[in-house]
């Protein structure tokens, strides 16, 4: 009908999916478990690494989709693996996004039921949830893309807003000294906190997606460092705010510092509302990119166009995420789904990128020759 | 004849040339109606038989009795037979004789009898096979006034009549300008009425134009009662709650936006003129807003999104807090609240439900009600009912606060659809607020945002220029730069010519 | 195809939001609940109504450990026309049994409404109490709960805590009072920062011995002095000091605001006051193969504010008074840390923190044990006081 190009995402609308992508549960239970794995205040410098890595990785996966451009993962991955490989492989990244995408809801349902609906049974939480999020998808990746734009403002706006305000009770005593125990708890930190930034995979299947795929490198370091940023300013927050002692066996430190202080005389004096509202729409965009990614790798795997695949796949989501029983469960599943990113997209991307590389360099001996 | 006596119209479509036939032929398609008139008389006192056919109400009668039938009645002299000799009859009275500015010759019946009933006069003459329309209609119209509903602070106070050549017309005269066209297309199948499309040729984004065409085209309706059957005949989307054409009264809102690249739709008979396509920013702007300097301009564009918000939200949120999470107001609050809703009998759903379904009433009614009364209705009736509920227990005080700042939020609202928009739209967040509390409240955001994502205006994304985010657009959006750095189109329509000519 | 599709996922959707309707679970609308706002806990001793149902019968399993005093708001009281009414605006009731949770859900077993931790702003603890309890057990209900706010504040109270929970005049309800009265805190150096439940929680983890701020009550009538002092180790109480000794240790903390310093001059006899502007307290480790010593260097400048004396504007006269108010000042902090040194032999003014920061590899090794280490260690003061002003007047 019109010019917008159909499926096609702009720039800013790149950046702003992967960030939305990162940002997700992670970032309530990000200081403890970089705190555990540190033990020393130090641990915001293991989010910064974190970061850098899960940036270095993006690269890796930016330059490979590039080389076949217009096509996602799913596609191309079978050109260079053969069909069996590369259909194994494209079907264990849907059950990776489905598993992610139960893994966010079930926090959230958890996290809700916690603190805002102690008496409401759980369906009643996601089933509205995961109607919102068809209703969504069914406008493929251009309403997706556009709500993300709409939810990431917000998101930026309040986050800052009651960050700053915990201020007050920030005691710099808690986050010194600085690197007093050397760099090695660092190190043994940022096997941790990369967990969280695992979401660079996300530009497996965004760069077919983008209107200037080239630019898709810069894109990907600022939609990394955007969540990266996020999370250092978390961390460094509560861990100043509650110290080091405090962070331990507090199960979401984040919403701990913000019920900690209350502001008399402004209109709200408790902030928790207002976090709890703005990262329940980062789960909900970080499930929908999920759910979409996963739906459309059965629909690129079986090859047809099917509406069919956005009706199962929430079913699906929900019995995945009906699993673990107990909320100790719950961390566990994801500790697992940290652990195999890590190694999955590490591994294969570079290993794909240099078969690559390879494959075309003997394609141009063998044509010149 | 058919064999049950009746007559059927002729299958001849056309005139035949003799008048006697020619008449029985219109006789039949109009002689029940006793406000078509036919006057028969013969040409300048010579052999010649005409026949003049006129609707009595919608043909100026003065301009019959002054400037036709004079003309025609007056004998011939030498030079007029020379003419007439060689141009032919319908002709020399067309071209050298009558003096009516619009004159068109037809061979048709079928255009000759619609074109009488909607106030032009018809004049056959014996031996022809055309008939000639005069365009002798008179205007019956209002005289131009600000619309009400519309009403701006510092403007020109002019709004669209019923009459669509008045509309036209005060479109011409805004500004001089070549390039606005106006084109017209006619709707309706059974009674049918003009509309015309208008545009400035030189920006307007051709794609855009053929889509518009194309869906008027489409029309398949018997009347077009107002231009409001047209919006939702064309908008992409019926069961959206949002208007994906706007509609005014006013034209300096229809100028601004042709000079945007956009289209206009005037029809005949309301003075309602849509504009297409539309963003959600457009509902909640003003001429005001551009009108006035751009840092009073910006922060009263902010007030009205602010109260947009708070039409759409409040209740819910009142509702949630009260109902859910009383952690999460201040504490006084939360005990002088709870305090004077002591002995309220219902939750907090019921009471916000009861109060706004009254509000709702009172509005309705208030429109209803000749001007005068029906503004002392609203605030009697909000502030008294309100005044003696809260009095009877029925209702808590906090409650009448919450109700008449959302009722007074949604006047604020400056466009009329947009705001009936939001007030059903707030039944569908207190319904979340009741069930999820602030989660329901986030969710029903979410519903909300996902649905103004997918909607469409004739291929415009419906929430442009915020999403999808072009830097270049922010200018008129949030705030409303100064009008020296305004200087580009906004680039979601595409024009022809992106720079606005200083 | 697909629009009929849609339709009918359309239809699903209305049905299935229909199903919600059937139930606002977690709604309870505000007026029908009560709003807890303070917590006193007191050693078990069973309160006169307690005793008579007791008596009738009306009784479970379990031992007199604890006696919680719990504070509501009168809603009856918060209307806006019932001001001024003359009806107290709050309301104790006091349970007592060996599990706090069990008591809070037996007091739906007494009272109309359910409680809510939501909007609690204060819990006092006997000292008495709390030398045989310790302070984790007996919050640990507290602090894991969802409903109670991290940002609510615990205190000591030297006699039964309950007596803090009452007042004589019907406008104030105890529990505001307190709360507000820390508020204060920035006009008396000797109200000590308020220690909040999420601070509690860090303490607990550290081992590190804190301060918890004492109340005294008479009568209805409340008065902060002094502070507990709580075994890092252990969470019981290890002593409470008085106001001198409290003083002392706000001004080791950099306490800035609200400290006046009161000197007495020697030949006239009479007192004068320097009232702190700026106070900064540096402790500095001093690490001899590891012997650990400290430097404690205080500087400040301030103002005379009041004198019972005459006052000139000379700069021997300002010396003077100057070495005076620093040797006030020396005095008070040596009281204070003969107290927490030798007395108690506890470090609840920082000296560990300032190990952890500057040496922490030494810090690891003394941790454990600092607080023996800490009574040995030698203290070096340096104390300077400037003043600035004598406020609005001008003495020659």
């Amino acid at each position: 009908m019109f010019t917008l190009k159909k499926n096609k995402i702009t720039n800013v609308q790149t950046v702003v999916i992967i960030t939305n992508y990162i940002l997700a549960a992670g970032i309530l239970t990000l200081p403890r478990t970089s705190v555990e794995a540190v033990k020393t205040p130090d641990a915001w410098i293991s989010v910064l690494l974190g970061g850098v890595i899960s940036i270095l990785l993006g690269i890796i996966m930016v330059k490979l989709s590039q080389r076949f451009p217009e096509k996602t993962f799913y596609q191309y991955c079978p050109e260079l693996l053969g069909k069996v490989f590369g259909t194994l492989l494209s079907c264990f990244l849907i059950v990776y996004f489905l598993t992610i995408a139960a893994f966010e809801l079930r926090v959230l349902v958890e996290v809700t039921s916690y603190l805002l609906l102690e008496e409401t049974p759980r369906w009643a939480i996601t089933i509205p949830f995961l109607w919102i999020g068809v209703y969504l998808l069914a406008g493929g990746i251009n309403s997706l893309a556009r709500m993300f734009e709409i939810i990431f403002p917000i998101t930026v706006f309040f986050f800052l807003l009651i960050i700053m305000m915990s201020f007050k009770i920030i005691e710099p005593d808690n986050l010194r000294p600085f690197l007093g125990a050397g760099i090695l708890p660092i190190m043994k930190g940022v096997k941790s906190t990369i967990i969280s930034f695992i979401g660079a995979e996300i530009m497996l299947l965004l760069v077919a997606f983008m209107e200037e795929p080239k630019k898709a490198v810069k894109l990907v370091m600022l939609g990394v460092a955007i969540p990266t940023i996020f999370a250092l300013i978390t961390v460094v927050m509560v861990i100043g705010a509650l110290s080091v002692n405090g962070v331990f066996h507090q199960t979401w430190p984040t919403l701990e510092l913000i019920r900690s202080y209350e502001i008399e005389g402004l209109i709200f004096e408790r902030f928790e509302s207002f976090l709890l509202v703005i990262w329940t729409m980062q789960i909900f965009s970080t499930f929908c990119i999920t759910y979409f990614s996963s739906a459309l790798g059965l629909n690129q795997l079986l090859k047809r166009e099917s509406r069919l695949v956005l009706l199962v796949l929430p079913a699906i989501i929900y019995i995945i995420s009906s699993i673990p029983k107990s909320i100790f469960e719950v961390f566990k599943l994801g500790d697992y789904i940290g652990k195999i990113s890590i190694v999955f997209f590490t591994v294969i991307p570079l290993f794909l990128l240099l078969l690559a590389k390879w494959k075309v360099s003997s394609n141009d001996q063998s044509s010149s020759s | 004849m058919r064999r049950d006596g009746k007559k059927t119209p002729s299958s001849n479509p056309n005139f035949i040339g003799v008048l006697e036939l020619d008449k029985a032929l219109l006789q039949e398609r109009l002689g029940k109606n006793s406000d078509v008139l036919f006057r028969e008389f013969k040409l300048k006192k010579s052999n010649v038989s005409c026949l003049l056919i006129f609707l009595n109400g919608l043909c100026n009668r003065k301009t019959i009795d002054k400037d036709i039938l004079p003309v025609l009645l007056e004998p011939f002299d030498l030079d007029d037979l020379e003419l007439l000799k060689l141009t032919g009859k319908i002709d020399f009275i067309k071209k050298y004789l009558l003096p009516i500015s619009e004159i068109k010759d037809t061979n048709s019946i079928e255009n000759v009898t619609s074109k009488i009933l909607t106030g032009d006069a018809a004049l056959l003459i014996d031996g022809c096979e055309n008939a000639l329309l005069l365009g002798i209609k008179e205007e019956k119209t209002r005289s131009i006034e600000e619309p009400p509903s519309e009403s701006v602070v510092r403007g020109p106070r002019l709004g669209f009549t019923e009459s669509l050549s008045v509309n036209m017309g005060i479109l011409r005269n805004s500004a001089e300008n070549k390039d606005l066209i106006m084109l017209e297309l006619p709707v309706g199948k059974r009674a049918k009425k003009s509309l015309v499309i208008s545009y400035l040729n030189e920006i307007v984004n051709p794609r855009l134009l053929e889509e518009i065409k194309r869906r008027i085209n489409k029309i398949d309706i018997d009347y077009v009662a107002d231009s409001g059957y047209v919006e939702q005949l064309v908008e992409d989307n019926f069961l959206s709650p949002f208007p994906q054409v706007q509609s005014t009264e006013r034209p300096d809102r229809v100028m601004a936006a042709l000079m945007e690249g956009r289209v206009a739709i005037l029809l005949d008979g309301s003075p309602f003129a849509l504009i297409a396509p539309v963003t959600f920013s457009m509902l909640l702007q003003s001429p005001d807003d551009y009108y006035e300097r751009w840092i009073p301009g910006t922060l009263v564009r902010n007030l009205r999104l602010m109260a947009a918000i708070i039409s759409l939200l409040g209740p819910s949120l009142y509702i949630s807090f009260i109902s859910f999470h009383p952690g999460l107001i201040p504490t006084k609050l939360a005990m002088s609240i709870a305090g004077s809703r002591e002995g309220v009998p219902f939750p907090a759903f019921i009471e916000a439900l009861m109060m706004e379904i009254s509000i709702e009433i009172l509005r309705e009614a208030g429109l209803r009600l000749p001007k005068p009364i029906g503004q002392a209705i609203g605030i009697v009736g909000g502030l008294i009912i309100g005044e003696a509920a809260v009095r009877a227990g029925i209702v808590s005080s906090i409650m009448i606060i919450v109700v008449a700042l959302t009722a007074i939020s949604s006047f604020a609202i400056p466009q009329y659809n947009a705001g009936i928009a939001l007030r059903y739209l707030r039944f569908v967040s207190m319904i979340f607020a009741a069930t999820l509390g602030l989660y329901g409240v986030t969710l029903f955001f979410l519903l909300l945002c996902s649905h103004l994502v997918r909607l469409e205006s004739f291929g415009v994304p419906y929430t442009s220029p915020a999403v999808p985010f072009r830097f270049k657009d922010m200018k008129d959006f949030l705030i409303r730069a100064p009008i020296a750095m305004m200087q580009r189109r906004p680039s979601i329509l595409e024009t022809k010519d992106p720079k606005r000519k200083k | 195809m697909i629009n009929l599709l849609r339709r009918k996922l359309k239809i699903a959707l209305a049905v299935a939001m229909l199903f919600s309707l059937s139930g606002c679970w977690s709604s309870k609308e505000i007026e029908d609940l009560t709003f807890n706002v303070g917590i006193a806990i007191d050693k078990g001793e069973e309160p006169s109504e307690e005793k008579d149902f007791e008596m009738k019968g009306a009784t479970y399993k379990k031992k007199d450990e604890i006696t919680v005093t719990y504070q509501y708001v009168n809603i009856a009281t918060t209307k806006p026309e019932a001001q001024g009414a003359g009806k107290k605006k709050y309301i104790n009731i006091s349970e007592s049994g060996d599990s706090n949770h069990q008591m809070v859900r037996d007091l739906s077993l007494r009272q109309e409404r359910p409680v809510t931790f939501l909007h609690t702003k204060v819990i006092v603890i006997n000292s008495e109490l709390l030398k045989q309890k310790s302070l984790k057990e007996l919050l640990d209900y507290y602090l894991w709960d969802n409903e109670l706010r991290p940002s609510c504040l615990v205190f000591v109270s030297n006699g039964p805590a309950k007596e803090v929970l009452e007042s004589n005049t019907t406008e104030i309800i105890p529990a505001f009072r307190l709360s507000g009265m820390i508020d204060n805190s920035y006009r008396n150096i000797k109200i000590l920062e308020p220690m909040s439940l999420s601070k509690l929680k860090g303490k607990f983890n550290s081992g590190e011995s804190y301060l918890l701020q004492n109340i005294y009550s008479v009568d209805g009538e409340i008065k902060l002095s002094g502070a507990a002092i709580i075994n890092g180790k252990n969470n019981l109480l290890l002593a409470t000091i008085n106001e001198d000794v409290l003083h002392g240790i706000s001004l080791l903390k950099s306490k800035t605001t609200g400290g006046l310093i009161k000197a007495t001059d020697e030949t006239s006899g009479e007192v004068f006051i320097y009232e702190v502007e700026e106070l900064t307290t540096k402790i500095i480790p001093i690490i001899n193969k590891d012997k650990i010593s400290f430097e404690l260097d205080i500087h400040s400048t301030g103002r005379i504010s009041e004198s019972w004396m005459n006052l000139s504007k000379t700069p021997a006269f300002i010396n003077d008074i100057e070495k005076l108010i620093e040797l006030e000042t020396e005095k008070i902090i040596k009281n204070a840390i003969k107290t927490i040194q030798k007395d108690l032999q506890v470090d609840v003014a920082g000296f560990g923190n300032q190990v952890r920061i500057k040496y922490p590899q030494l810090w690891q090794k003394v941790k454990n044990n600092w607080d023996e280490v800490f009574s040995e260690v030698p203290i070096h003061y340096s104390i300077k006081m400037e003043v600035t002003d004598f406020g609005y007047r001008d003495e020659n």
